[in-house]
């Protein structure tokens, strides 16, 4: 069932039903309203007609008896002599009839009839002629003398005039009251007539009735003279009673009637038919129904159409606007007229549908690109994998020639420590003279060096894969650089009888900015594989300035053997060239020239190759200087010297100096034992920072030489707390881990320099020898001490200490005995702590034995001890005596 | 310029010197006298330390760790109950890890290990605070 239907139903329901109600009950208040008005109207036109009869009746009745009882008839009919009476009263007595006649028009005829019903008297206002004297036949005559009443009233039809009349009758009495006749008064019905046809309506029934049920008049002519029905006239005479309406079916008409009683026994009843009567109240009743009817049909309607107007209609509108959305018309916006809820909801929906056509066109634009996207998208995958497959192949290689480099590296690192160890022991067992044994010694420094070569490149090449390779900017002086070149390369071409050259084409930058120590390490490399590849001919190194581009260029060129435009493409590659049998024959570790390259990139400068198999090699090394100020000189001025101060053979003194030497590796400990040797410098060596902070605390040192690893307690922490203890003396780290960024670490933290493992002895003897000199008394705490002991106060108290000591072995004797050896170890802890700064350190040692010993119970050691101790002080004191 | 720089010049710094050994005592006094220094306090338990300490207030306090009935890291406890800010040097015959280690967690400006040379002491002295021309 559609909404519609619901709410029309709905306001039927609602708004019909009660006015139905209503509409009932209007109507059936208004029918019974209308018959009582109809009963009312009757009653009161009944009561005016009876009203009117009746005092028309009593007008007669009285107007009869004044005649009668009028002196002219009273006299008229006393006189028993016709003669007599005729002559003297007649002519009166017409007089007296004749003005009654003029007071009452109605009056048309005056008779005085004798007891036998003859006319005696006549007066008629009419011209008509009298029928019949006799009147014994008349019906007033024979129902007057069936009555007591004095006074009788009957309607009937005048013989003489044929017509209907009212003939009003008084019996007279003579003045000897005997009945004498009657004095009848025929009256124009008309007064009746008129009344009786004052009726209701059309259908209007007016009678009246005798008391026998005889209709003497009645509107409808055709009634009179007929009697009544006997169960209608008994009613008649019941409601003349109770004043009821009567509901009578009467003429072959359904009717009402209303009875009133008259004077005279008479009974008025006047009746309208019912059809007549409820005919006004049936048309009000059409028109309430009507009415009503109207109303339901019209409020039903116009709610309903006010609904479909205001909802329904809207409804009908989202609905057909949602379908079409629905359908994809998102164009659709209905028209928001109303500031009502369902202008608000159009305008929700307008927004709805908007923000759906907004993202509808966003999933259009997506679905649009998304093919382009997935194109792309496929592309760079396709491209990815193919990345992805160059890389694994990439990776695949590296790890394949990472494998292999590990391989020759192991050999490469085997072969000179097969070597190290091969000639080490043949030294130690075999060999005989000192000459063969030099020999031998040489070849395992050589391989050392070879080694230790390797191990740095090694090093060098994976800092530089790992990023973590310093680069230093600073000054780089050009002439020192060029020095250290020809020393380098001078010795090892003599060495090999190949002519070494090196040019300088002037101008030339003095200095510039750069990494020396790497530039260095290039220029070594690239020197080094021409003299290594160069068996005859000459090693020349030409430089230059290019002014044009601001480039420093080497061109390092050598007579060698030359590379194959194959061995040229794998020059560069760090595990490629690894050419076991190169190296081995020629030395090196075959990784520089990778290593050169990466650090030129550096260095902002680019090495490039030309070579010839066979003829020889031209390695160019070119900087590019143009992003600095360079100062030209157009020749050599002033000749820097290496410093060649400091050399392991130069002899470095040291006898003045105290050094300690944290160090765990015993080995180590030799070597640098081994190094300090000829410097005859007083040291002390300890295995681990714990240590070294302890005896560091306990006695001066001028120096301290710190190893960084080491178990217990690293150098590092042993450092840090020495100086938050207020240690100010020089600490030099040593470290096998010479990453830049470490050492700074290890300088911030206390340490004063780093010397790098495995040592290099030139380089600890210029640390030695700086911080040493630095280190030069500047205070003479030995002249400090003297005046402090050679003081009386002190001597005072060496006195008291020297003089206690004989007592203090008695003590401790006597402890021993008790085998009290807490209080032992605690007065030999005391012997310790004072004996030294008393001048008598040679008791120290043994007061700490006792110490410790007593706190063990160890009984043998504390006697041992004691004994040792009082022979010492003895002999000390014998002695001090003695002088 | 002699290689004695000036130290007799007068340091009023109070100095409390807590060792049970008279001998000790002395000694210090005298190392001390000789660097300048002329107000001393002296004490020999803890008892007696922390007595002194609140009484008269010393600027520095050199503490024998080792003393007859108590151990002197109790006292610097209790001394720095009193003054975090105390100044204290820890004086023992030993130089163990464990009570190095245990005196710097307590924040003591120097360790002397006896005997102690005069180098020692005004190192230590230094790192307490005191300045020596020409050191």
């Amino acid at each position: 069932m559609k909404l519609s239907h619901k709410i029309l139903i709905f306001v039927i329901l609602i708004i019909a039903t009660p006015m139905v109600i209503v509409g009932f009950f209007a109507y059936s208040t208004t029918q019974s309203s209308i018959k009582t008005q109809a009963s009312l109207a009757i009653k009161s036109q009944l009561q005016q007609q009876a009203i009117t009869l009746g005092s028309y009746l009593d007008t007669i009745h009285s107007a009869l008896s004044l005649l009668s009882s009028s002196h002219i008839v009273s006299e008229y009919i006393t006189i028993k002599s016709e003669q007599h009476r005729y002559a003297i009263l007649l002519a009166p007595l017409l007089e007296q009839f004749a003005q009654y006649s003029d007071s009452y028009q109605d009056f048309y005829e005056f008779r005085i009839v004798r007891p036998d019903g003859l006319e005696d008297a006549r007066f008629s206002t009419t011209f008509g002629n009298n029928k019949s004297q006799n009147e014994s036949n008349m019906l007033w005559y024979q129902e007057i003398k069936q009555t007591h009443n004095k006074f009788h009233f009957s309607i009937e039809t005048n013989p003489d005039t044929q017509s209907i009349a009212i003939f009003a009758v008084e019996k007279l009495f003579d003045s000897n009251n005997v009945f004498s006749g009657y004095l009848v008064a025929t009256i124009e019905p008309s007064v009746f007539q008129n009344i009786m046809d004052e009726t209701l309506g059309d259908t209007g029934i007016a009678m009246m009735l005798d008391t026998d049920g005889e209709i003497i008049l009645s509107n409808k002519a055709k009634l009179r003279n007929q009697f009544l029905p006997k169960f209608f006239f008994e009613k008649v005479t019941a409601s003349a009673q109770s004043h009821d309406l009567l509901e009578v079916h009467f003429n072959n008409i359904d009717m009402v009637f209303e009875v009133k009683s008259l004077p005279l026994n008479l009974f008025l009843v006047s009746g309208i038919s019912i059809d007549e009567l409820s005919k006004s109240s049936r048309d009000l009743s059409i028109i309430t129904i009507l009415t009503v009817v109207t109303m339901v049909i019209i409020a039903t309607f116009l709610t309903y159409f006010l609904i479909q107007k205001t909802i329904l209609g809207p409804i009908a509108r989202l609905d057909q606007a949602s379908k079409q959305v629905g359908d994809g018309q998102l164009t659709i916006r209905l028209p928001v007229k109303r500031n009502d809820e369902i202008g608000s909801l159009f305008s929700s929906f307008n927004k709805m549908v908007s923000s759906l056509n907004t993202s509808n066109q966003s999933i259009q634009d997506y679905k649009d690109h998304l093919e382009e996207k997935v194109d792309s998208r496929t592309l760079a995958l396709k491209n990815a994998n193919t990345e992805l497959i160059n890389a694994r192949q990439t990776a695949e290689q590296a790890n394949e020639l990472k494998s292999r480099f590990l391989a020759n590296m192991s050999h490469e690192i085997r072969t000179p420590l097969t070597a190290i160890q091969g000639f080490s022991e043949h030294a130690l067992h075999s060999a005989t003279d000192v000459k063969q044994k030099d020999e031998l010694i040489s070849k395992v420094v050589k391989n050392s060096i070879h080694l230790t070569a390797l191990l740095n490149d090694i090093l060098d090449l994976s800092k530089i894969e790992s990023g973590k390779l310093d680069i230093e900017q600073i000054d780089t002086h050009l002439f020192d650089l060029i020095d250290e070149l020809n020393g380098f390369a001078e010795p090892l071409c003599a060495e090999k009888s190949i002519d070494f050259n090196l040019y300088c084409e002037y101008p030339l930058p003095v200095k510039f900015v750069s990494d020396p120590t790497r530039l260095r390490q290039i220029l070594f490399n690239l020197t080094s594989n021409a003299i290594k590849f160069t068996q005859k001919g000459h090693v020349t190194i030409t430089l230059e300035y290019v002014e044009k581009y601001k480039k420093l260029v080497f061109q390092i060129q050598d007579t060698g053997i030359g590379m194959s435009p194959e061995e040229l493409n794998k020059l560069f590659k760090p595990f490629t060239q690894a050419d076991t049998s190169t190296t081995r024959h020629f030395g090196g570790t075959g990784l520089g020239l990778a290593i050169s390259r990466h650090l030129a990139g550096y260095l902002n400068s680019e090495i490039s190759v030309k070579s010839e198999k066979g003829i020889g090699s031209l390695f160019v090394f070119s900087m590019d200087l143009s992003n600095q100020d360079v100062e030209l000189i157009a020749e050599r001025i002033n000749i820097s010297k290496i410093d060649k101060s400091v050399s392991p053979t130069s002899v470095l003194d040291l006898s003045k100096s105290r050094l300690l030497i944290a160090e765990d590796n015993p080995d180590n400990q030799t070597l640098i034992k081994l190094i300090l040797q000829p410097t005859k410098v007083d040291y002390t060596l300890v295995n681990n920072g714990s240590e070294a902070v302890e005896i560091a605390l306990s006695e001066d040192f001028d120096m301290i030489l710190m190893d960084m690893q080491m178990p217990v307690m690293g150098g590092l922490e042993a450092t840090k707390m020495l100086r938050q203890l207020g240690y100010d003396g020089p600490i030099i780290a040593l470290t096998a881990n010479s990453m830049k960024s470490e050492t700074e670490s290890y300088l911030s933290q206390g340490c004063d320099a780093c010397v790098a493992k495995p040592i290099d002895t030139k380089e600890l003897f210029k640390q030695l020898q700086h911080f040493l000199k630095a280190q030069a008394q500047i205070f003479d705490f030995a002249d400090f001490q003297n005046r402090i002991t050679q003081s009386e106060d002190y001597q005072k108290m060496k006195n008291n200490f020297e003089s206690g000591l004989t007592n203090t072995i008695i003590v401790f004797n006597q402890l021993i005995e008790v085998e009290n050896y807490q209080e032992l170890s605690h007065e030999a802890h005391k012997l310790k702590g004072t004996s030294g700064n008393m001048g008598w350190s040679e008791i120290t040692e043994l007061a700490s034995t006792i110490e410790i010993a007593a706190n063990k119970q160890d009984v043998e050691t504390i006697k041992k001890a004691t004994l040792e101790l009082s022979k010492v002080i003895e002999e000390k004191l014998t002695r001090k005596h003695h002088e | 310029m002699s290689n004695s720089p000036n130290l007799n010049s007068a340091r009023n710094e109070k100095v409390l010197i807590v060792d049970d050994s008279r001998i000790m005592r002395d000694f210090l006094r005298k190392m001390l006298a000789e660097l300048g220094f002329n107000n001393f306090v002296e004490a020999d338990s803890a008892q007696d330390t922390l007595a002194k300490y609140i009484s008269e207030q010393p600027k520095l306090i050199f503490l024998d760790i080792e003393l007859d009935e108590d151990d002197g890291l109790a006292v610097f406890e209790q001394l720095l109950a009193i003054d975090s800010q105390v100044k204290v040097a820890i004086v023992s015959a030993h130089s163990t890890i464990d009570n190095v280690k245990k005196a710097m967690g307590l924040g003591a400006k120097g360790f002397l290990v006896k005997p102690f040379s005069p180098k020692k002491l005004i190192l230590t002295l230094k790192n307490m605070g005191c300045e020596f021309k020409g050191i």
